[in-house]
């Protein structure tokens, strides 16, 4: 089994790095004319004498805007945000993050085994399922790893029943969430403990394995709440293309956590949780494969005053993947992050911050390898601002951010954007431009073989980042009763891409250069209240080529392993009261496997369907079938040795008390 | 392939011509600031609520609406109510220190920075004809008559049974779109 993103690596010939100062002149210029042509006022928001006139019905509607409780918000405007709500577990019957994660048109997801997935958006996975230009963040905490340069879906597990929302961003958003928000990034959030109260029981079986989940939470004194669950998920073995020979890849998994949340003297807010994960599968014929992950992150927020908030959160995640011969890897990062946001008027919102990380890593030698220095201490830390300034009543917004972060392998680097969005009664149309790097992973550093010097390939002595150069523009908007569109369209430059030079010594370098453009489609329709039905996907083209002076003895397509497009329809149809069905139909097309030259995924289609009956306000019955059409199919990886999902039945019980 | 890196791949008319199909838009997006809002439904709620006969202010007397703990309205709140009468009553704002002092106010609004000791105000208060405002979800299921929860909207908890035992008589209009709270909630 190899871990994920190691490809062995191979040459900087020569560095080639653009530094495109236009558009961070710009991008200071609409600063500068923001601050000084807005005046504080009212404009952009109703006047509490309009807001008067209204009727309380009204009144509820209005969409509230706050500076300290979302800060985030800002510069989402003007992006392709797709959200999935909590309730979408229940509404598809997803167990696992990933399956959840199907429902965002933008997301490509390929299984690659019972435990592993590969999920990207606009491009750039490889053919083991690896992506490393995709940040995934929950609760604020990064599970992204840096031995790595990739997230494993198995140990990035949540509670699902207790998610309040899955934010998708597809594009770059470095200037907010840091490195390696190159693709996109994926915001997960769990409820707040005080919307938890109770109990819940939620039993799943069948085919391709089964989960037992339970939660409880309670009143914490007059003003708290907290929530403590646990979880267990087994996997079936997936199986080779033949059908025929089990893959021993079952995996097995259990978690157990909590979450408190309350309300402090003087207003304070304080969140706290944790949470101690482990899973194992069997991994033959190799030795088995372990993981063991565990965190504790607390946040606190003080409302200064009306138009000013202050928020400091920190966390501890330690990770350990023991994969035996292969990788080992065991992580503890330590990360601290504050941020003040402020209105300046009305027509002005502020936000910067100060982000500090300790990250310790060792890593234990392969067969033949090992990653250097075995035990790594990295630090990291980042400056940030955005500034959100609006115009003509607010129908003209201009967001603008800037984040420098230093780390210790490449030094200062910057990340800008500039996002200018038009309001218009319910359309919005906007133009982002933005550059977001990728810091190098350790693999990319340090990887030696063999493992003892003479080395053959010696690491990545002058890698330096992953840049890309982004230009989106997009539409959202009702375009009739019940019907409305999103439509993003973009173009991405990358520059530095991962390359594996021929030497003498074989390093790993920076000589691969690449665009992509694509389109993202998303129609929502409610056909009458008990009908809803949703048309999305994507086309794209993503192009990779070697820089002239770089000898790749990876070839250019090594991140290539991306379908041309995807097309997913779904259906939620509420046949009485109490019983509904959904069903979700998808084609990916084929997905080529470059890297090994091994032959293509075909494109496929595939059907999804949960059957949900609400017995009782504390009873769900649901049955699920998923990937019904085939017996089984591969959806990722070279035509050799990949293998295949099978067809699955299950059915479940939800039992809320 | 027929892509080239060269070719620069131009957005400008894709942007134009999106910005020329949302010109043809009409409504103007409707957003508030939160504690405009608020200002608003404080005020509003002096219209919805029928206080007993002898917690009623005399013919001429003001109408209290009080701010208990940090005060998050600045002057809005004073120029929401500026000049508004309630029958014969005058509205006006007033700051309280202490919860003692707060007792002659009609609508009470108490603050988040009050989180703490918000149990022991509410219970101080709680056969007492206030109608208690608190800035923090899920106070109503403690003793608050109403309590705003704020997210992408403002959401109203109404306590029934805290209304009742202050003896306030609330308007059905504002029970039918208020998420009904604490014992007796289902009316």
């Amino acid at each position: 089994m190899i871990p994920k993103s190691f490809q062995p690596p191979f040459p900087v010939r020569g560095r080639n790095r653009t530094v495109p100062l236009r558009p961070l002149a710009s991008a200071a210029f609409f600063f500068l004319a923001g601050v000084l042509s807005a005046q504080p006022s009212a404009g952009g928001f109703l006047k509490p004498s309009d807001l008067k006139q209204m009727t309380v019905e009204e009144l509820l509607k209005q969409d509230v805007v706050s500076v300290s409780r979302r800060p985030e918000a800002l510069g989402k405007v003007a992006a392709n945000v797709f959200y999935i709500s909590g309730e979408g577990s229940r509404v598809t019957g997803a167990t696992t993050l990933p399956e959840l994660l199907r429902m965002a048109p933008t997301l490509f997801v390929a299984q690659n085994s019972a435990s592993e997935w590969g999920i990207n958006a606009r491009g750039f996975m490889r053919e083991n399922a690896a992506s490393n230009k995709l940040l995934v963040l929950i609760d604020g905490r990064t599970a992204y790893l840096p031995l790595y340069s990739n997230v494993f879906w198995d140990t990035t597990d949540v509670f699902i029943p207790d998610l309040d929302s899955i934010e998708v961003i597809s594009g770059p958003a470095g200037s907010t969430w840091g490195s390696n928000a190159v693709n996109g990034v994926i915001n997960i959030r769990s409820r707040s403990a005080h919307d938890t109260l109770g109990g819940l029981v939620l039993a799943s079986g069948g085919t391709n394995g089964s989960q037992v989940a339970v939660r409880q939470g309670f009143a914490l004194g007059a003003t708290g709440a907290m929530r403590i669950y646990a979880k267990h998920t087994e996997r079936e073995s997936t199986f080779d293309s033949a059908g025929a020979n089990d893959q021993h890849d079952e995996w097995r998994a259990s978690q157990a956590g909590f979450r408190a949340d309350w309300v402090g003297a003087t207003g304070d807010e304080w969140m706290t949780e944790g949470e101690w994960s482990t899973g194992h599968y069997d991994g033959r014929p190799l030795a088995p494969v372990l993981s063991d992950a565990g965190h504790l992150l607390a946040r606190w927020s003080r409302e200064l005053s009306a138009d000013s908030n202050l928020w400091v959160r920190a966390f501890y995640d330690y990770v350990l993947r023991d994969t035996n011969s292969n990788l080992t890897e065991e992580t503890g990062t330590a990360d601290i992050e504050f941020q003040h946001t402020l209105a300046l008027g009305g027509r002005q919102q502020f936000l910067w911050g100060l982000n500090y990380r300790r990250i310790h890593d060792v890593a234990k030698d392969g067969v033949g390898f090992a990653i250097l220095p075995r035990d790594a201490k990295l630090d990291l830390g980042a400056v940030f601002a955005q500034h959100d300034v609006t115009w003509r009543e607010d129908h003209l917004r201009l967001t603008s951010g800037l984040r420098f972060e230093h780390n210790d392998f490449t030094g200062w680097e910057y990340q800008p954007t500039l996002r200018l969005a038009w309001l218009e009664g319910k359309h919005t149309a906007w133009i982002a431009a933005s550059r977001a790097t990728r810091t190098p992973s350790r693999i990319e550093k340090g990887f030696f073989a063999p493992a003892e010097p003479p080395y053959f390939i010696e690491g990545g002595p002058d890698f330096v980042s992953e840049v890309i150069h982004s230009y989106e523009a997009g539409w959202r908007g009702q375009i009739a009763r019940g019907a409305s569109i999103t439509a993003t369209v973009y173009n991405h430059r990358y520059d530095n891409l991962r390359s594996v030079e021929l030497g003498p010594p074989i390093v790993q370098a920076n000589g691969v250069r690449g665009e992509s453009y694509g389109l993202e489609l998303f129609l929502d329709y409610d056909v009458n209240p008990a009908w809803r039905l949703r048309l999305g996907g994507f086309a794209m083209h993503q192009r990779t080529w070697d820089k002239p002076t770089s000898v790749n003895l990876e070839g250019a397509k090594g991140e290539a392993s991306f379908p041309k497009n995807q097309l997913f329809l779904r259906s939620t149809f509420r046949l009485n009261p109490r019983t509904d069905l959904w069903f979700s139909l998808r084609h990916i097309a084929e997905v080529p496997a470059f890297e090994s030259g091994n032959g293509i995924v075909p494109a496929y289609t595939e059907l999804d369907a949960q059957l949900r009956w609400q017995v009782r306000p504390t009873l769900q019955l649901a049955l699920v079938g998923r990937s019904l059409l085939d017996r089984s199919h591969p959806e990722i990886g070279g035509e050799i040795g990949r293998r295949e999902v099978p067809r699955s039945v299950s059915g479940s019980v939800r039992w809320d008390y | 392939m027929t892509f080239r890196p060269s070719t620069a791949w131009s957005l400008r008319p894709a942007a134009a011509a999106l910005l020329a199909l949302v010109l043809a838009g009409s409504l103007a997006a409707q957003r508030s600031r939160e504690y405009d809002l608020k200002a608003v439904f404080l005020f509003n709620f002096t219209t919805f609520v029928e206080w007993p006969e002898d917690a009623r202010p005399k013919p001429g007397q003001p109408l209290i609406i009080g701010i208990l703990g940090r005060d998050p309205f600045g002057r809005v709140l004073d120029d929401v109510v500026a000049g508004e009468k309630l029958q014969d009553n005058p509205l006006q704002v007033r700051r309280y220190r202490t919860v003692e002092a707060a007792q002659e106010a009609q609508v009470l609004y108490i603050s988040s920075s009050e989180a703490e000791r918000m149990p022991q105000i509410l219970h101080f208060l709680r056969d007492k004809p206030v109608l208690t405002v608190a800035d923090m979800p899920h106070a109503a299921g403690t003793e608050a008559v109403i309590s705003f929860a704020t997210g992408n909207h403002i959401q109203l908890q109404v306590n029934p049974a805290a209304a009742q035992r202050a003896g306030l008589n609330i308007s059905s209009k504002l029970l039918r779109v208020a998420t009904l709270v604490g014992q007796n909630a289902v009316p």
